[in-house]
């Protein structure tokens, strides 16, 4: 039987909460998740029982089959070889285009998006031109590429050209080692080659190539031309060389994406005449080798030609010319045209919305299948899921009108039917958003899938407006274009389309983590519990901090010094990014890149610098109890502190409980919060608000944790909120940390809201009750609290939906749960491939009810 | 402050039988899989308190067990 949540006395009523599907009542709290699948046809009900999950935790692939391929790296290092001498942009165009014309094409049964990124579904591609070290990790493992000597010579090969051997070479070995070990800092891009990148998929589909190719043309003629000018003029002249050279690369790159997707054409009809015996299939196949004749070359011309447009041009930007993360698009938007002729005009691909929700679940078992050849630290970090990959719905139009559309809804209600774990959705809220699409993203919370999160429109619409102030070539987005955004990775927001968006993570994205940073500050910058090293400036015995200040200056400096290096790290992996790492495909459908024939990632029209500060909650909870407990009270010295932290509190219980029941934060208590403002806006958002990056803007906080919370927190001792030794951080940029947070819902929304200065992309995880949620009156609570929050102007809300029977009868019998999604962090994750000590953090969330008094404070009208 | 890392935690041990690359409760550093991180360090709710190994192949402890964890008993 399930559980019905207790009744409430509200306004002089007494409000029960029946379940709002009747039904419910028949089936068991620890079996919920199992029965809400719902496939819309027995096609996406088969691709979803054979999808090859790629998930990883502690760095290891769940499924033993899963490894790596050799074919991209194979092909780019035959054509590095044999471009010596010519352009480094033309090489890497000459690269593209050799995996592009001789890798093998993956086409499985039952797909209608057709293409993978390696020979084999089971595989994921490697990048040895990015970091020798994390081709090494992989050669030492399990999943090596085969023939592994092959692929060790290859890397040999490639270690003086990489990226990481680049870098390095302008970095003390010191903070190198410092970076490397990810406990205060994140390690660089260039030592990982984690990446992100928002394509411009809208010239794709609404140019297609052959119009882009003509344009580099007549780009390339129109510059011959002046060169050819009399009088000669050099310091014109000259610079048309490396424009020629841009262009001519994003010729031979799109030449042979063409010629890739009019493979997979040949093949699909070569299956279809020779092989399919299923009449309907051997149809589809037939169609299919259309479509993919068509497009990416001409525009798209029906909504089943901008799935497989998308598709190609996500596979070409996210991993097969080089890794990034991420799913960032405006899906709704970008699709809306197309779906305006196949399902309202019926002109072409003539669809109902039903076909488009079996399209959604088959593109979401697309990304579900898709694997990333990651370093070992972003294979420990996302527990429990793939990669991170977050597409954006909702939101407004210029005018603050609302962009919600049928596409929208579509996309809502094929992620609920046939429930995965990626991609997440983040829907941006405003008020003018339809109710209906409201209902709709309430149903997948509702449904626990952790998703969508949702994120405050009016706010990210600002941001985009107020970084492209910052512009090096005044050209930032307008007041209409910073409307048009989705989130790059789980929290910062960049904007969308045909030109301007973020091409590099070196643009943003690098992680400092104040929980450590605050450990070694009581050690003068030492590191006595990982390392043994010194990690950080030397700031001070924390025994002569006479004040409290002193402690505030002393934390400053640890942290600058930790962002600005990570940031420096970023910047110079850009630099030479823009020399060696050049993207020709990706140039060739920005229409900046296009227009001043320079390559897309050394080209920075928007900058988007947002970086992330993770386990701040630790940190500032123990500023808390320090300054309450040694500088205010009086009741223990630094001394005293200092000596029970080097015991892991051994011996020192009662002081531990002082200092764990100090004030925390997400209780709407003044002592704690007003601390903790200080601590946001003055040093975290204060400090990387003096920094300026590649891009020509300040750096801003974006608060997130990903699963960095539990690995930063098992590399981090003891700390004065009264943690121990290895205990996971706080879990999200703003979030309480788990159990601390026990005065409601919304006392958590009223400290939230007191931050905001200098930021405003802080994570705030927040885990709802499931009777509650799915009683009669779960959609009208959920709104009102929506409505508050969107009222007090907090930047983003996400939420846990799932009960602790579930996740505890999940932990007993793995094999009977394998449709339980939780909400980690800024990515969903299926919960029985989580390490168990990741699963009991989750567990130790507070599940927050609505009391009375909370009903009141929400004014909600039940 | 200069500080050493409690001897009986970890230690050198140039050319040991045992070491900390065959162990058990290692696993690999999250950049440099030459180096690798301890996680014999358990807490009550299941954490894990690690410590950073700078040298797998040379570097021992008295709790050195041949062998692989599940990812269910890492971080
Ligand atoms: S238990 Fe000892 S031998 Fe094993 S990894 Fe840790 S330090 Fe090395």
């Amino acid at each position: 039987m399930a559980t019905v949540a207790e009744s409430v006395n509200y306004k002089g009523k007494v409000i029960n909460f029946p379940l709002a599907n009747q039904q419910e009542n028949e089936v068991a709290d620890d079996m919920l998740h199992e029965n809400l699948a719902r496939p819309t046809t027995e096609r996406t009900k088969r691709l979803k029982a054979r999808c090859r999950w790629k998930h990883a935790s502690a760095g290891e692939f769940i499924d033993s089959e899963v490894r790596a391929g050799i074919e991209r790296m194979r092909f780019i290092t035959e054509a590095h070889k044999a471009s010596e001498g010519q352009p480094e942009v033309i090489r890497r165009a000459l690269g593209l285009a050799n995996i592009l014309n001789k890798s093998t094409l993956v086409l499985q049964q039952d797909e209608f998006i057709i293409g993978y990124h390696a020979e084999d579904p089971e595989m994921f591609p490697l990048y040895p031109e990015l970091s020798y070290m994390a081709v090494q990790d992989y050669l030492m493992s399990d999943y090596s590429p085969q023939p592994k000597e092959e692929a060790e010579a290859i890397n040999q090969y490639w270690k003086r050209f990489s990226m990481q051997s680049k870098g390095e070479g302008y970095f003390s070995k010191e903070d190198l080692t410092r970076m490397y070990q990810v406990s205060t800092m994140e390690a660089p891009g260039f030592a990982t080659g984690y990446n992100s990148i928002t394509p411009p998929y809208e010239t794709i589909l609404q140019d297609g190539l052959l119009k882009r190719i003509e344009m580099a043309k007549a780009k390339i003629e129109h510059a011959q031309k002046e060169m050819e000018k009399i009088p000669w003029n050099a310091t014109e002249g000259l610079e048309w060389i490396s424009k020629i050279d841009v262009w001519k690369a994003m010729i031979i790159a799109d030449e042979a994406v063409i010629n890739w997707a009019q493979r997979h054409a040949r093949l699909a009809k070569i299956i279809a005449e020779s092989f399919e015996t299923d009449p309907a299939r051997r149809e589809e196949l037939l169609e299919i080798a259309d479509i993919s004749h068509r497009v990416p070359a001409e525009p798209c011309k029906g909504l089943k030609d901008a799935f497989q447009a998308k598709w190609y041009t996500y596979l070409l930007c996210h991993a097969i010319d080089r890794y990034a993360s991420g799913y960032a698009h405006k899906e709704d938007e970008l699709l809306e045209p197309y779906y305006n002729i196949s399902v309202e005009q019926k002109t072409f691909q003539p669809m109902t919305y039903t076909d488009v929700v079996e399209m959604v679940e088959m593109e979401r078992l697309k990304i579900s299948e898709h694997g990333a050849g990651k370093s070992r630290a972003y294979r420990e970090i996302f527990p429990g899921s793939n990669d991170l990959f977050i597409l954006t719905v909702g939101g407004t139009k210029p005018g603050y009108v609302d962009a919600c559309s049928d596409m929208t809804d579509a996309i809502l209600e094929g992620a609920r039917n046939i429930r995965t774990t990626e991609p997440s959705i983040v829907f941006r809220w405003h008020p003018s958003g339809r109710v209906k699409t409201k209902q709709h993203v309430f149903e997948c919370i509702r449904d626990g899938l952790g998703y969508p999160s949702i994120k405050h429109d009016i706010i990210g619409t600002e941001q985009m407006k107020y970084y492209s102030q910052f512009s090096k070539n005044k050209n930032g987005v307008t007041d209409d274009e910073a409307h048009y955004w989705a989130l790059v990775l789980c929290m910062s927001p960049g904007v969308c389309g045909r030109r301007k968006t973020q091409k590099t993570r070196s643009e943003g994205g690098g992680s400092i983590f104040p929980a450590k940073m605050m450990e070694i500050v009581l050690a003068d910058g030492f590191d006595w519990s990982y390392s043994a090293m010194q990690l950080g400036p030397h700031t001070g015995e924390p025994t002569e901090f006479k004040t409290f200040e002193q402690l505030w200056e002393a934390f400053r400096t640890q942290y600058a010094y930790a962002v600005s290096t990570v940031i420096r790290a970023k910047d110079v992996c850009r630099y030479f990014e823009g020399k060696y790492l050049q993207m020709p495909f990706v140039s060739s459908i920005d229409d900046g890149a296009m227009e001043l024939g320079r390559d897309a990632v050394e080209l920075s029209e928007q900058p988007n610098g947002w970086h992330n500060p993770i386990t701040t909650i630790v940190a500032a909870n123990s500023m808390v109890a320090i300054k309450k407990l040694i500088y205010d009270e009086k009741k223990y010295t630094m001394q005293q502190l200092v000596t029970a932290l080097r015991a892991n509190w051994e011996g020192h219980e009662a002081m531990r409980l002082d200092f764990q029941n100090a004030p925390k934060w997400g209780n709407d208590d003044d002592y704690a919060d007003s601390i903790i403002k200080d601590f946001y806006e003055d040093i975290i958002g204060g400090e990387m608000a003096k920094i300026t990056n590649y891009s020509g803007g300040p750096v801003k906080p974006v608060g997130q944790a990903v699963g960095l919370y539990m690995e930063i927190g098992s590399r981090t001792g003891p700390t004065p909120d009264g943690r121990f030794g290895g205990d996971a951080g706080d879990d999200g940029g703003i979030s309480p940390y788990m159990g601390t947070d026990k005065k409601g819902p919304t006392a958590v929304l009223r400290s939230v809201a007191k931050v905001q200065k200098n930021q405003k992309a802080n994570l705030l995880n927040q885990r709802l009750s499931v009777p509650i949620m799915r009683s009669i009156h779960g959609f009208s609570i959920w709104k009102s609290y929506m409505d508050a929050w969107e009222q007090l102007n907090i930047d983003h809300v996400q939420f846990n939906v799932v009960s602790t029977a579930e996740m505890k009868a999940a932990q007993q019998e793995p094999e009977k749960h394998q449709d339980l999604i939780v909400r980690v962090s800024g990515f969903s994750a299926r919960f029985v491939d989580i390490p168990t000590y990741g699963q009991n953090t989750i567990i130790a969330r507070n599940e927050q009810a609505f009391g009375a008094n909370d009903l009141e404070y929400l004014n909600t009208q039940l | 402050m200069e500080e050493k890392i409690p001897a009986n935690i970890m230690h050198d041990e140039i050319g040991t039988k045992k070491p900390c690359s065959s162990c058990k409760w290692q696993i690999a550093d999250p950049t440099n899989p030459l180096r690798g991180q301890c996680t014999v360090n358990r807490n009550a709710m299941g954490g894990v308190w690690k410590r950073w190994i700078g040298n797998v192949s040379d570097m021992t402890c008295g709790k050195h067990e041949e062998g692989k964890l599940s990812f269910r008993e890492h971080v």
